[in-house]
């Protein structure tokens, strides 16, 4: 398994934005929701696109009175080609949960965000 | 795609501003009529149209947008970096972003505005990177101008098709008026290409029950003239009128064909007398005629796409790879091919094509 990587201080990372870092050779998007991060494969599986050029939203929904609700810790990214959304916590998609982005472990320690691609890793 | 030949036959390229494209116009036009007197102030040459807005702002891929202020296709260089180095594209048909500016709502407007659109293209696009190739964009609404237009122009190595983008008249592709353009087509030897978003323009209808109330409805539906378009040209017989004409239907997907021509041919026996110039089955006449291009690709299992293009004979023969760069909704060709079977790729790719514009094979060369 490829060790985890500090990719940097947790301030390097906007809050509610996603930054690309190499882990291993590969391109992660890392998206940082207050103390926590989350890691995603930088393509999407749906036609390749890259998912860092994408934009990072609050979950959109609506309530039983069809009145748009907005989620404060669901997070989405979404793709700049065709707009899927993902979620950031598990890479699914909204819409339908078989599909998913790749994910990776993610996680702050002392103020530095770690991540963690490869065998096993790969979420 | 490493090592294919490709083709692309739906790229959007746009001015970034807009007075490099209305320099082209006549002076009155240019200086009396959208321009406010000694200044650079210009009306938008853009009318409202009838469409929803993407709701995520922009209908282009957000990775499209050059960096300046300007427009997705705006931009040659990152045209040539995201597209056509990136996928190694050996042609590429640009067509304007869609075109509608050539239906004005005042129709004396649109032949000089028709113009000034094709004349800047071939300035500023089409002399220089070989591999871009481009429309005459045609004023629709008036025929014999539109007719003029394609004569003027017909000529040029790089210009492919007459593309017929506003549907402003409001009346349906088969209609005797138009036959002044597919005249002039079939005698100057170009095909007539459908952009998607015909009748979203003043006079026009998009979609039957009014406009949609949602981008997630329009979407899907704003294919509804063609079915009406195709469906006119055939049964009224502009290609028995003009056997020579070919038609190339852009980004209206296809899987919509084979329910269209089984039931055109199921009605044909009992209804041919309305119209007994067509003298063939519709799908005949579509297949001879017709070709399409592949996006907006549907995102469904590769097996269900498969078992639906195979139980209409020639689908292969038919269909043309498009990007539709830079939309949001473009394609990859990786993507489609992989939902097609794989023994149609020299086809999609670029064979059809090549049969469609006379082009020969040999004449392509491998982006490298």
């Amino acid at each position: 398994m490829t060790p985890a990587e500090d990719v940097g201080p947790l301030e390097a990372f906007p809050d509610r934005r996603v930054r690309c870092v190499t882990v291993a050779g590969r391109t992660v998007g890392v998206v940082r929701l207050g103390g926590e991060v989350f890691a995603l494969r930088d393509r999407c599986p749906h036609e390749g696109a890259s998912l860092c050029a994408g934009a990072v939203e609050e979950l959109l929904g609506a309530d039983g009175e069809q009145h748009l609700t907005v989620s404060d810790d669901r997070l989405v990214l979404a793709c700049p080609w065709h707009g899927w959304e993902f979620d950031v916590r598990t890479g699914r998609t909204i819409v339908d949960p078989k599909i998913r982005a790749k994910t990776y472990r993610a996680w702050v320690d002392d103020a530095r965000v770690f991540v963690e691609v490869g065998a096993g890793a790969d979420g | 795609m490493e090592g294919q030949l490709l083709i692309d036959c739906d790229v959007h390229h746009r001015w970034k501003r807009q007075h490099e494209m209305t320099d082209y116009l006549p002076t009155a036009w240019r200086d009396e009529y959208i321009r406010a007197q000694g200044t650079e102030t210009e009306l938008s040459i853009l009318m409202p149209a009838h469409h929803n807005p993407h709701s995520r702002g922009s209908q282009k891929r957000l990775d499209t947008f050059p960096g300046d202020g300007t427009e997705p296709g705006s931009d040659y260089p990152l045209m040539r970096e995201q597209l056509l180095d990136r996928l190694g594209v050996t042609r590429a048909i640009l067509g304007f972003d869609i075109g509608l500016e050539a239906k004005p709502l005042n129709p004396n407007f649109a032949l000089p505005i028709a113009r000034a659109m094709n004349d800047w293209s071939i300035d500023h696009w089409l002399s220089g990177d070989s591999r871009l190739l481009g429309a005459i964009v045609v004023p629709t609404e008036m025929p014999s101008d539109a007719a003029a237009e394609i004569r003027r122009l017909a000529g040029h190595p790089r210009l492919v098709h007459a593309l017929v983008v506003a549907n402003g008249i409001g009346k349906p592709l088969g209609h005797p008026l138009y036959h002044p353009i597919y005249e002039a087509a079939a005698e100057c030897g170009i095909p007539i290409a459908i952009h998607a978003g015909t009748d979203v323009v003043p006079g026009g209808q998009m979609t039957a029950s009014g406009i949609p109330m949602s981008r997630l409805e329009h979407f899907p539906l704003m294919i509804q003239p063609i079915f009406h378009h195709l469906s006119s040209m055939i049964t009224h017989g502009v290609f028995e009128k003009f056997p020579t004409l070919r038609l190339m239907v852009i980004e209206h997907g296809f899987t919509w064909v084979p329910g269209l021509l089984w039931k055109l041919d199921a009605h044909f026996p009992i209804m041919r007398r309305e119209n007994p110039i067509v003298r063939r089955l519709p799908s005949e006449v579509f297949r001879e005629h017709i070709r399409f291009t592949t996006q907006p690709f549907d995102f469904v299992r590769k097996e269900q796409m498969v078992q639906l293009l195979e139980s209409f004979d020639g689908m292969e023969d038919m269909i043309c790879f498009s990007s539709d760069y830079p939309h949001w909704d473009a394609d990859e060709p990786a993507h489609v091919i992989s939902r097609l079977p794989s023994a149609w790729a020299t086809k999609l790719f670029f064979g059809n094509a090549c049969t469609f514009y006379g082009w020969d094979p040999a004449d392509l060369v491998v982006s490298t």
